[in-house]
């Protein structure tokens, strides 16, 4: 194993400093706190960048090498993903809720990726490309989701008891959250279930199985299906935004439980994730 | 050279006196050309608003007897008598600094707010317009609007709404999100409402519910909205975003039971109601109803004491940025006055110093190049380390007031009104007899 990993705490670091300065721009309100932490965000993930692209060069599939590296890869995506978001629709608030998540993503990573691990012959099958990709995009999507649900329930709760002074120019419109909520939840579950799915496909061919009922498994079908009822609540039922902003949020827990936990367990064909 | 900031204010003088002093713009050019036409008045600025009325000017002469409320009074066109009681005169550094302030909303009857800033552009373009506006109250005023942009960024004197449709219109958007795409309900067609309105035009839609349809109709003809009966009340209410209500109902008009079918049929969109009128016409149960976001005029009120707090508490340091601009704009004022004697000084003793090294090259005989250049050097030396620290001693003491004395003392010691004859006119003679021998 290369010394790479360890090399993520430099951006590990980053993201820690620019996500204790977003949280400051929302709980003292202050616009350059801000500022300050875009800049860290964007050196943390230019550094990380870079390892990531040494990583690459080093083991193309390194993204399912274990939970180091796809943590690693998707605290990039999600770094990435929020620095467009900021620019373009003004969500700077969700920093306070992303950039924590992308640092413990790094650090669950690193402490994760002690002792070496092959890349098992499994995994050179051409289904990888759609089923990884595709599942720890919806990751992505689904923290994303999580950050908006939590920030709509804080601004709601402030809106509610009145006040105004620690909502106004500080957080998002409360309407914009539940927007990007909805989208969001939309997006990883549509993700989840092209995952699910290749996923299936892949483990018939592999083990002539479609569904094992592993703890990864068992463990994704409760998030699939806390973000289906979510989406059948929100698109039929039209319900209101709160109680679907606290299931996103169990979802996301739940999600983290898939990933982390189910990842570190080691037991099933999922171990190296 | 003084500057001279002297006026009243909402502090000073009760409206009946501001209102006895206002001038309209179309005067103000006329009145400020005749202020530089009195003796020593070089300069002259006036800041007249609702809240205000300021005079600024530079003086020449220093002049200590020069009667302040005289000027302001023959500025306003009214006696002495009327202005003296209420007047503050400032001078100087403090004079900038007070216009600073003014700048930066830290004078004004609303903390921070902005309006003043246009009514600053407009009285100095008034006075440039009058050719009124020399060097000093140019880099007055532009430095004055550059503090109050400074102030504004640097602290949060502006920050909060501090008034009832301000708060409306920013929690409106920060609720519902784009006001392009937002729609409003306005209950009730009174004053209250159309002044609403009027802060709320720019939305998608809007409703006007009344209980007389005809009043509705005038003000939606007004506004481009749709008049609706009050019977139609809950219809519109899911698909509205925002909705003002301020009808003279003496029982609430909106209420709970309603709300709940209204709030179901609008599914996750947030809902929410400004209730304006007193007795209130929104039932605070419906306030309780999830995505419903209830305001009555006592919660705003409450926000808008709140931010006025936050704005006051930002004082002290506004106070300082004015304070350190007006510092740094007076050090160049009163140097201002220097600067012609310094340049003098400076040129008589380059004279001397050329006219003694052209005698002393002269009779030296040949020298080569480099020997010509360090001859050079050093006469330039010597002159610049015997004049050097005093001048910049003098442009010290004329920051702080003391200019004048030591600008005379200067003038004297070097006799620099006597036109230079005696140096100057010895000099070239001396050089022509050396150069014959």
């Amino acid at each position: 194993m290369s010394s790479l990993p360890g090399l993520l705490a430099l951006p590990a670091a980053a993201y820690l400093v620019s996500g204790t300065l977003y949280l400051w721009r929302v709980l003292r309100r202050s616009p350059r706190a801000g500022t300050w932490g875009a800049i860290a965000a964007l050196a943390g993930a230019l550094i990380h960048a870079g390892v990531l692209v040494m990583r690459l060069a080093e083991e193309p599939r390194a993204i399912a090498a274990g939970v180091a590296d796809a943590a690693s890869a998707i605290s990039f995506v999600a770094v990435v993903c929020f620095l467009i978001g900021e620019r373009v629709l003004g969500i700077g608030a969700m920093g306070a809720a992303v950039m924590p998540l992308a640092f413990g993503g790094l650090l669950a990573g690193l402490g994760s990726s002690v002792g070496a691990r092959e890349i098992p012959e499994q995994l050179r099958n051409p289904w990888f490309f759609i089923h990884v990709p595709s599942a720890l995009l919806a990751y992505v999507a689904f923290a994303f989701a999580f950050a908006a649900a939590a920030l709509y329930l804080g601004e709601a709760r402030l809106l509610r008891s009145k006040r105004i002074a620690a909502v106004l120019g500080t957080l998002p419109p409360l309407d914009q959250l539940e927007h990007l909520m909805y989208r969001m939840a939309a997006f990883g579950f549509l993700l989840m279930t092209v995952g699910m799915g290749t996923g299936a496909v892949w483990a018939e061919e592999a083990w002539h199985r479609y569904w094992q009922w592993t703890p990864k498994q068992s463990a994704s079908l409760v998030t699939w299906l806390l973000f289906a009822t979510y989406l059948h609540n929100r698109v039929i039922r039209g319900s209101r935004a709160r109680s679907g902003a606290w299931i996103i949020i169990i979802g996301f827990v739940s999600c983290l439980i898939t990933f982390l936990a189910v990842g570190l367990l080691r037991q099933d064909p999922h171990r190296f994730l | 050279m003084r500057l001279l900031a002297a006026g009243v204010n909402h502090k000073t003088a009760p409206i009946g006196v501001r209102e006895k002093l206002a001038l309209h713009p179309d005067h103000q050019a006329q009145v400020l050309r005749k202020l530089v036409e009195l003796p020593d008045i070089v300069e002259s600025l006036i800041l007249s608003t609702c809240n205000r009325f300021e005079l600024y000017v530079v003086e020449s002469a220093g002049r200590a007897d020069l009667l302040v409320e005289d000027l302001v009074a023959q500025a306003a066109g009214v006696g002495a008598a009327v202005v003296q009681p209420h007047l503050y005169v400032y001078e100087n550094a403090e004079a900038a600094q007070h216009l600073f302030e003014v700048a930066s909303g830290a004078d004004s009857m609303v903390l921070g707010e902005c309006e003043v800033v246009g009514q600053m552009r407009e009285a100095a373009d008034i006075a440039r317009g009058a050719r009124t506006l020399g060097t000093v109250l140019t880099r007055l005023t532009d430095r004055a609007l550059e503090t109050g942009k400074r102030a504004r960024s640097e602290t949060s004197i502006d920050q909060g709404c501090v008034s009832l449709a301000s708060i409306a219109v920013s929690l409106s958007r920060q609720i519902c999100g784009d006001p392009r795409r937002t729609t409003v309900l306005v209950v009730g067609a009174g004053g209250t409402a159309e002044l609403t309105l009027q802060r709320l035009v720019a939305t998608r839609k809007v409703f006007i519910a009344n209980r007389t349809l005809s009043r509705a109709r005038g003000l939606a003809e007004s506004f481009g909205g749709h008049a609706i009966p009050l019977s139609d009340l809950y219809e519109a209410m899911v698909e509205a975003d925002v909705v003002v209500a301020s009808t003279h109902a003496p029982h609430p008009i909106i209420r709970e039971p309603e709300m709940r079918s209204v709030v179901r049929a609008r599914g996750a969109r947030p809902l929410f109601l400004i209730d304006l009128a007193v007795p209130r016409d929104v039932d605070p149960a419906v306030g309780n109803l999830e995505n419903v976001f209830l305001y009555d005029i006592d919660s705003l009120e409450g926000s808008i004491a709140d931010a006025l707090r936050g704005r006051e508490s930002q004082l002290p340091r506004v106070r300082e940025i004015c304070g350190e601009a007006a510092e740094e704009f007076w050090t160049w004022a009163a140097s201002l006055d220097l600067v012609p004697t310094l340049l003098q000084l400076r040129e008589r003793a380059e004279a001397v110093r050329q006219r003694e090294l052209d005698r002393a090259l002269a009779l030296m005989g040949e020298l080569t190049p480099r020997q010509q250049k360090h001859l050079h050097l050093l006469t330039k030396r010597i002159v610049q380390g015997l004049i050097h620290g005093p001048l910049d001693r003098v442009r010290a003491k004329a920051a702080n007031g003391d200019g004048a004395a030591y600008l005379s003392v200067l003038r004297e010691l070097f006799s620099l009104d006597e036109s230079s004859i005696e140096p100057g006119d010895r000099a070239p003679v001396e050089t022509e007899e050396d150069a014959d021998e």
